[in-house]
């Protein structure tokens, strides 16, 4: 072998090696299944009675609460403001249905996390599912377009439910797989 | 003054050898130039470049076995694989800007959410691999696999980076950030370099004219 050849070689599996590292790394850390399918949610914590995992197809079976074409208003960081066409399911029609929380939402919190490694800033205060049904969804289409690349799911929150300094564009987590319900 | 004028004569009258003659038509202009041709190609690639780039997801393709953010980076390089095969038929620098632009305008009229942005970042693609096509030229490695994959993968890197400052994707775990700058640049070496090195080829063999 030309020794030209043998140096690509050598920083091919060297190139390799790294990846299959951090790939390990970033897969044990972030604490994800690649092998789960991504077209469910799982809703756990030590404020739920059990843990429920509903694919896309059973959410909008006609079971939960839908809300179709619905424009929320989101709000960044940067104070930009925009609305947004979006169709879902009710977060609190979910937990109402399956029956998974024995305490009142007053003293639950929940907190929204994406297949991607980001979570919603900050764990909110259930109550805010319960009074506003229709604003905390978990959509599945954008404009009438299902969430492909952003999907199958992301939630979504008004900001007129916000609490004060939180910003509704931080609590839209894409490609959401996971929500959790602790006891406050 | 008559002498060096019946000289001058003398010397156009009878060449020193046959292969010594007047070159006419386009291949007499410096060999810089654009030709029709050129614009041709360019402007058509870019229009098939900016179609596909806007219209199909091939990210979806990635987003099986890996979840994560920066995955889709792994085929990133089809968006710049375009300017390989212009440069490879017609050898000009200037080509890959002129494609590059078009491909951008497509992707800025078909309603790129970056708006503007999108044709910034294809120039700054456009320049990076002409840059690494220049730096390969002067190593010698113009013309050969390794050549051609490190100039793929430097003309398909820096918008990695620059993408994910722009979202400003801090909250993200530092492998992710890692690994789709390495998918970034393997993306272009296999993408941008390697298949489009093997298209140029195919495209020369098929008896497309080039312009070089």
């Amino acid at each position: 072998m030309e020794t030209r050849n043998f140096y690509i070689l050598v920083t091919s599996v060297l190139i390799g090696v790294i990846i299959f590292w951090l790939m390990v790394i970033a897969f044990t850390e972030l604490n994800i299944d690649p092998f789960e399918d991504p077209n469910k949610i799982t809703i756990e914590g030590d404020g739920t009675s059990i843990s429920v995992s509903l694919s896309v197809s059973e959410l909008i079976s006609g079971k939960y609460d839908l809300v179709e074409d619905k424009t929320y208003h989101i709000k960044n960081r940067y104070d930009t403001e925009y609305d947004i066409i979006y169709s879902g399911i009710s977060l609190w029609s979910i937990i109402e249905v399956e029956n998974l929380i024995i305490h009142p939402s007053s003293e639950l919190e929940f907190r929204f996390y994406g297949r991607d490694g980001y979570t919603s800033p900050k764990f909110l205060n259930l109550s805010i599912a319960e009074i506003n049904p229709d604003l905390v969804i978990l959509a599945y289409e954008e404009n009438g377009v299902p969430l492909l690349g952003e999907g199958p799911l992301r939630s979504i929150m008004d900001q007129s439910v916000m609490p004060p300094d939180e910003y509704s564009s931080q609590y839209s987590v894409q490609k959401l797989y996971l929500i959790i319900i602790n006891i406050v | 003054m008559n002498v060096k004028q019946n000289d001058h004569m003398e010397n156009e009258v009878t060449p020193e050898s046959s292969d010594t003659y007047r070159k006419t038509g386009f291949i007499s202009k410096d060999k810089k130039r654009i030709t029709n041709l050129d614009l041709i190609y360019s402007t058509t690639i870019g229009v098939l470049g900016g179609i596909i780039s806007s219209l199909i997801p091939f990210s979806l393709i990635i987003k099986v076995w890996y979840p994560f953010l920066g995955g889709t980076q792994l085929v990133s390089g089809h968006h710049v694989i375009w300017a390989s095969i212009i440069y490879g038929l017609t050898k000009k620098k200037t080509n890959i800007i002129i494609t590059m632009v078009t491909k951008g305008l497509l992707e800025f009229l078909f309603g790129d959410p970056w708006g503007l942005l999108i044709l910034f970042v294809n120039l700054m693609e456009a320049l990076f691999l002409a840059g690494g096509f220049w730096l390969m030229e002067r190593l010698g490695e113009g013309e050969t696999k390794l050549g051609w994959a490190i100039a793929g993968g430097l003309g398909n890197f820096f918008q990695a980076p620059f993408f994910w400052i722009i979202n400003q994707r801090w909250y993200l775990h530092w492998t992710l950030w890692v690994l789709a700058f390495i998918f970034a640049f393997i993306s272009g070496i296999l993408i941008v370099g390697l298949l489009g090195r093997a298209i140029k080829n195919s495209l020369i063999k098929a008896g497309v004219p080039t312009t070089f």
